[in-house]
């Protein structure tokens, strides 16, 4: 154990009765680190989540937040912003009665608090209601809220679960592009969601969580290349129309294991090469002469590795 | 600047020179950081700011205040105070039709308290079953114990902070009242017995104190009816078994004045009216005053220490199974 670690979750054991909702669960994040939690419903993530943030206590196992054991909860949980399950603020309270209760219990002055809750209700579209009750909001609304107050102490460590649910496709992406500046703050991120893409855009690392088990752990990139054993899918688009003597050329390339033409445009091309090899195929097709448009690696998704994790479980 | 501690900070800058005005706390124009109170220029700086979480008291203050003011956003408190604002004026208007009868045995305004504070008991329980059972649960079922429970708070604090706030609350309602009813009696009768009316106030902070603990510790158990169960229990099913063995003779008067669920029993018949909205009451109607020496049969310290041992215990209780309790 390190407290270099923004979280360390160690065998984490939560069993109700003699139903097991965690089973030796472990993993780490380190500071600066975007994690996600992946799992169908009731694999055990937000059991998980609870765990870390105390709602409640481990059977057997220990959760420790910058070094601190979560059973100190009010110092292990100091410099974390949460949103689990979904609160519901207080109605009767503004935005700003709200944030002004949760900025006194971090020990936010009353200034700090002004100015952060200020930050935080712009970046979150909630300024102009800050004298609002809260029990007018719609529920997306509600749901920025919460994430307003996870994020108003300025927090080293973010937990959420789930945090984009009930919201819009608009608020979905506003919130994804908040998270991602965290990043710039060495903000360390734990986040549930069943949004693939979520994950896949804003975490380096995964944890999949199936029947309260881990079932695959490690960095995004290398998993996915593990997974499809180091092969992509590049689709290379072009200006002019594609002829045979480009597809022979490419075809031709060191790593393409194959190639497909999908229109007159665009050419779908196996490839598990190093960098290096990819390098010069991509400077072929832009030497060709056809008007090299883009490159994309496709075919590497987290979808994909999902899918593929869960039924290799289900097979199992 | 990320990572320094707010006093670092501080220092590489100059100390706070002026106090934010609360008025434009949350209008101040972003990145003036002159009327935050901070003489630093570098916005950053200050909005990286690191803070310390406060004491255990401080934050168990801090969900008073929050408390307290949920409180005060809430009608039924206000129809309360309106009630007990017509005490005087609905007695000022019928006292020329009012006649005291047998109900009153002291010849003064202390009687006639004892008659306008009849259904204290009986409000003392539905108010706090309301106002204090309904405060812990309503945080589950409302879903903000999510956010309260993964703050860096302790339960304790929490808790602490709830029931201080329901204490103070109850206890400034029915004061309130009391007063009222004491205007009004003022209105027939020019002084009253202090002794009496003393003992019967304590008995009256002494009751809203058992009522409050014993609501807070139901609601921090049950998810839901904490309110009504509170309600039952403390007027219906304890002063039934209480009644029954005392008309059985298995308990003498003075262990019986000093069950803390009878305390609103006593404070009215402390002032010499065995008119009470209460279980004592019905069943005095009953048996013709069976329990009219309540309060002469046990001392008021013995009154009080009971209330406060009962009221302790059923805290740390409620403590016990709100820091136990999993969400």
């Amino acid at each position: 154990m390190t407290t270099e670690n923004a979280i360390e979750v160690s065998h984490l054991v939560k069993t109700y009765g003699n139903f097991t909702a965690v089973s030796d669960i472990s993993f780490d994040i380190a500071k600066g680190e975007f994690m996600g939690l992946l799992g169908p419903n009731g694999a055990g993530k937000s059991t998980t989540l609870k765990a870390v943030t105390g709602l409640l206590r481990p059977t057997s196992g220990t959760i420790t937040i910058q070094g601190i054991d979560i059973k100190d909860h009010r110092n292990a949980l100091a410099h974390v912003g949460s949103v689990i399950e979904t609160p519901m603020p207080y109605g009767e309270f503004t935005p700003a009665d709200l944030l002004q209760h949760v900025g006194r219990i971090y020990g936010l002055d009353k200034a700090e608090i002004a100015i952060r809750a200020r930050d935080v209700l712009e970046e979150m579209k909630l300024w102009d209601w800050r004298y609002k009750k809260i029990e007018g909001f719609s529920k997306g609304m509600k749901q920025r809220l919460v994430i307003a107050q996870a994020l108003l102490p300025n927090p080293d460590i973010i937990v959420l679960d789930e945090p984009t649910s009930g919201l819009d496709p608009r608020g979905m992406v506003e919130v994804r592009e908040i998270l991602k500046g965290l990043k710039k703050r060495d903000c360390s991120l734990l986040i549930s969601t069943h949004i693939l893409s979520e994950v896949s855009e804003l975490c380096g690392s995964v944890t999949m969580i199936r029947d309260g088990q881990a079932i695959l752990s490690g960095d995004v990139t290398e998993l996915l290349n593990g997974k499809n054993n180091g092969s992509v899918t590049l689709e290379i688009k072009v200006l002019r129309d594609i002829g045979q003597e480009f597809i022979t050329d490419i075809g031709g390339c060191a790593g393409v294991g194959g190639c497909e033409q999908m229109g007159s445009h665009i050419l779908k091309v196996e490839f598990s090469g190093t960098p290096e090899q990819q390098t010069d195929l991509i400077a072929m097709a832009f030497n060709s002469g056809l008007g090299l448009m883009s490159v994309n690696e496709t075919g590497k998704s987290l979808e994909s590795l999902y899918m593929q994790m869960t039924a290799d479980e289900e097979a199992m | 600047m990320f990572g320094k501690k707010k006093d670092e900070v501080l220092e590489e800058g100059t100390q706070p020179v002026t106090e934010p005005s609360p008025d434009d706390e949350y209008d101040r124009p972003r990145g003036t950081w002159a009327d935050s109170g901070y003489d630093l220029s570098d916005e950053e700086a200050h909005r990286n700011v690191k803070y310390k979480i406060p004491n255990v008291f401080s934050q168990t203050i801090t969900m008073f205040r929050t408390q307290m003011s949920l409180y005060s956003k809430r009608k039924f408190i206000y129809v309360i105070l309106v009630m007990a604002i017509l005490i005087p004026v609905i007695y000022y208007m019928t006292k020329d039709f009012m006649s005291l009868g047998s109900a009153v045995t002291t010849p003064n305004g202390t009687g006639l308290m004892g008659l306008l504070i009849c259904l204290y008991p009986f409000m003392i329980a539905i108010v706090t079953g309301f106002l204090c059972g309904s405060s812990v649960p309503s945080e589950f079922n409302d879903r903000s114990a999510y956010m309260n429970m993964a703050l860096p708070m302790s339960r304790t604090s929490f808790m602490l902070g709830k029931y201080l706030a329901g204490l103070v609350i109850t206890v400034g309602i029915f004061v309130f009242a009391y007063g009222m009813s004491m205007a009004a009696a003022l209105m027939k009768y020019q002084y009253f017995e202090e002794q009496a009316l003393m003992n019967s106030f304590v008995l009256l902070v002494m009751s809203v104190l058992v009522y409050t603990s014993f609501s807070f510790f139901l609601g921090s158990v049950l998810k839901r009816g904490a309110n009504i169960l509170s309600f039952l229990l403390m007027m219906v099913v304890m002063p039934a078994v209480e009644i029954y063995l005392l008309l059985n003779e298995n308990i003498d008067g003075t262990t019986y004045a000093l069950f803390p669920n009878l305390m609103s029993d006593n404070m009215v018949m402390a002032l010499g009216s065995n008119l009470m909205a209460s279980p004592g009451g019905t069943i005095n109607l009953i048996t013709s005053g069976a329990i009219t020496t309540l309060t002469a049969d046990a001392d008021l310290a013995a009154m009080c220490g009971v209330s406060v041992v009962w009221s302790v215990a059923f805290l740390i209780l409620s403590i016990v199974a709100i820091n136990r309790r999993e969400m």
